[in-house]
């Protein structure tokens, strides 16, 4: 029974750890590198929805539904100043890694300047914090975020797998020129793809942020979502949603055994045996460098 | 005047550190987000040795870069065959389990205290004289065989594999050299400082580094260490506006990405600059005589 519930726990973790993959592998899966400025837009918007409910009540609703178009308005400007230039000018891949980590450590000191490192902590939002279905204790939290983040899933592969944007994204990412050619306006698609990715992002912050408490170093979360996009192969984007599964029972296990303070040690040996077994990820679909 | 003479020396050192990023990003183009935990490596065990034994300096430097070569060698042979995002994201995964393992293990490391009381053995002319050795030979390893190896598999490891390049073996060897001055700085900055701690060693340092190159031109050493140079004694000049530090320096790189992609040098070197300064005041008189 113990471990079942530990298994629950961790797929409501991992459901965070699947949103961070899914916006950080939407980005890779376009433009081809790894996007270090989404740990940025996670921790602006866990600060910008603190001081939403600060201002509007303690709605949580309200909260998310603003955060989820804050996420995407930020995202898309981020795009704007980080990478449109360099990809007007065709620029090396490495430049465009550069401008991102720059970007994310900016977006974290600007948050740390305004709040100064000190810890803030959102309200409770559900008044039980705990409900018993049968013989398991689940926080509400937990259920909310398991919920949202499926909620939020499905209708992400909706619209990738159904719409004519979704099409042109998923095209996009297969090969920019073709793509162009048909008469896809591919900078409107990219900015769209960043709204997407920042909305997931900002959604995911806040997650964090009700989870564990608000400090500007919640962009390290971006690190987790790196590392279960890899786990489920770089680029994929059903392969985000096992891969955050994964990576998130995985770290519950680890630190139900182990104690928090080695969790990290224990992820990164899991990460290298698992890139040594199998580099093409658990779909073994992975997006190859063009030669 | 000790102010100073502080200041410069820990520049010295720093620079030490960031010319072993030149040496993986600008040479081979390998992106490490954790180069500064084989700087902790190399000041914990410069730390651990000067407080718990009686070995001479130069015994403890040997074996703090030996440290770092061999660290290197344990995350470079499972990583190197990857790609680079996956190269970048475990090397940023070795940072976290170093600093995870530091601060946990704490009856050998201190945890998150740190060690203090190292006996202070650096000063500005040991620190200068290690920084001209490690410019010696990282322009001496730019201009040999493996150098231009290096350079070749950057711009295309393909081609370059397919000349008869052992890409693997190159890679490996210059993360592993690159690994060992991070360690160097790493001890002389333990006994420098005479205090280690592991959070001043995570990834934000590393990304730091990887800027000031791509800042100096990725292609230029000089480039490098007139970046590192300006942007380590900047913040001691400008004390006033110091939180605003990270902000700067990140709009500098956006603006020089953006702008100069190549780096404020290019492919220049400084030397180069001047001869050919030289060449051509040459050619002019000659044609002057000529007309």
């Amino acid at each position: 029974m113990y471990y079942l519930q530990l298994f629950i726990n961790g797929i409501a973790l991992g459901s965070v750890y699947s949103m961070i993959a899914l916006g950080f592998t939407l980005i890779y899966s376009i433009l081809k590198f790894s996007n270090f400025s989404h740990g940025g837009i996670m921790v602006i918007s866990a600060y910008v929805a603190y001081e939403i409910q600060l201002r509007l009540g303690h709605k949580f609703s309200t909260m998310m539904l603003l955060i989820f178009i804050f996420g995407g308005l930020l995202s898309c400007f981020v795009q704007f100043i980080g990478f449109e230039r360099l990809r007007r000018q065709k620029s090396n891949i490495m430049l465009y890694f550069v401008s991102s980590a720059t970007l994310g450590i900016m977006m974290q000191n600007i948050i740390s300047i305004k709040y100064s490192s000190f810890f803030y902590a959102y309200p409770a939002f559900f008044k039980p914090p705990f409900i018993s279905i049968g013989q398991f204790t689940v926080s509400v939290t937990d259920l909310m975020m398991l919920g949202i983040s499926i909620v939020v899933i499905i209708a992400l592969m909706l619209m990738l797998y159904k719409t004519r944007t979704g099409i042109a994204i998923r095209a996009l990412a297969m090969d920019s020129q073709t793509v162009q050619l048909m008469g896809v306006n591919v900078s409107l698609v990219i900015a769209i793809t960043f709204m997407i990715s920042g909305a997931l992002g900002a959604l995911a912050g806040v997650f964090c942020g009700i989870n564990y408490v608000l400090t500007p170093q919640l962009n390290a979360y971006v690190f987790k979502g790196m590392v279960a996009s890899v786990l489920g192969g770089l680029g994929n984007i059903s392969g985000a949603l096992y891969g955050g599964i994964v990576l998130g029972v995985l770290e519950v296990l680890a630190t139900n055994f182990l104690g928090a303070g080695y969790t990290p040690v224990f992820t990164f040996l899991f990460m290298v045996a698992f890139l040594l077994v199998r580099p093409q990820g658990i779909s073994g679909k992975i997006v190859l460098d063009k030669v | 005047m000790d102010y100073y003479y502080n200041v410069l020396t820990t520049v010295a050192i720093n620079m030490i550190a960031i010319l072993s990023m030149y040496l993986l990003i600008g040479l081979t183009g390998i992106f490490s987000m954790g180069q500064a935990s084989f700087m902790c490596v190399g000041a914990y065990t410069a730390g651990m040795l000067a407080t718990k034994t009686a070995l001479p300096f130069g015994v403890v430097i040997i074996i703090s870069i030996a440290a770092g070569l061999l660290s290197a060698l344990f995350v470079g042979i499972p990583v190197i065959k990857l790609r680079r995002d996956y190269i970048a994201l475990v090397t940023l995964g070795f940072g976290e389990a170093v600093v995870a393992l530091l601060n946990n293990m704490s009856n050998i490391t201190g945890g998150a205290n740190g060690i203090n009381n190292i006996p202070r053995k650096v000063n500005l002319w040991i620190a200068l004289g290690f920084l001209v050795v490690v410019v010696f030979i990282i322009l001496n390893f730019k201009n040999s065989r493996f150098g231009r190896y290096c350079i070749a598999i950057k711009n295309d490891e393909l081609s370059a594999a397919a000349m008869g390049i052992n890409v693997a073996r190159i890679k490996l060897l210059s993360f592993v050299i690159a690994g060992g001055i991070t360690a160097l700085a790493g001890c002389l900055m333990a006994y420098n400082t005479t205090y280690i701690e592991p959070m001043a060693y995570g990834s934000a340092k590393s990304i730091d580094w990887i800027c000031y190159v791509f800042v100096g031109g990725v292609n230029s050493l000089s480039g490098t260490l007139v970046a590192g140079a300006v942007f380590n004694i900047l913040p001691e000049a400008l004390r006033v506006v110091s939180i605003y530090r990270i902000l700067v320096q990140g709009v500098i790189v956006l603006l020089t990405i953006n702008f100069l992609p190549q780096g404020l040098f290019g492919e220049a070197e400084i030397w180069t600059i001047f001869q050919n300064l030289f060449k051509k005041k040459k050619r002019k008189t000659i044609s002057s005589k000529e007309r």
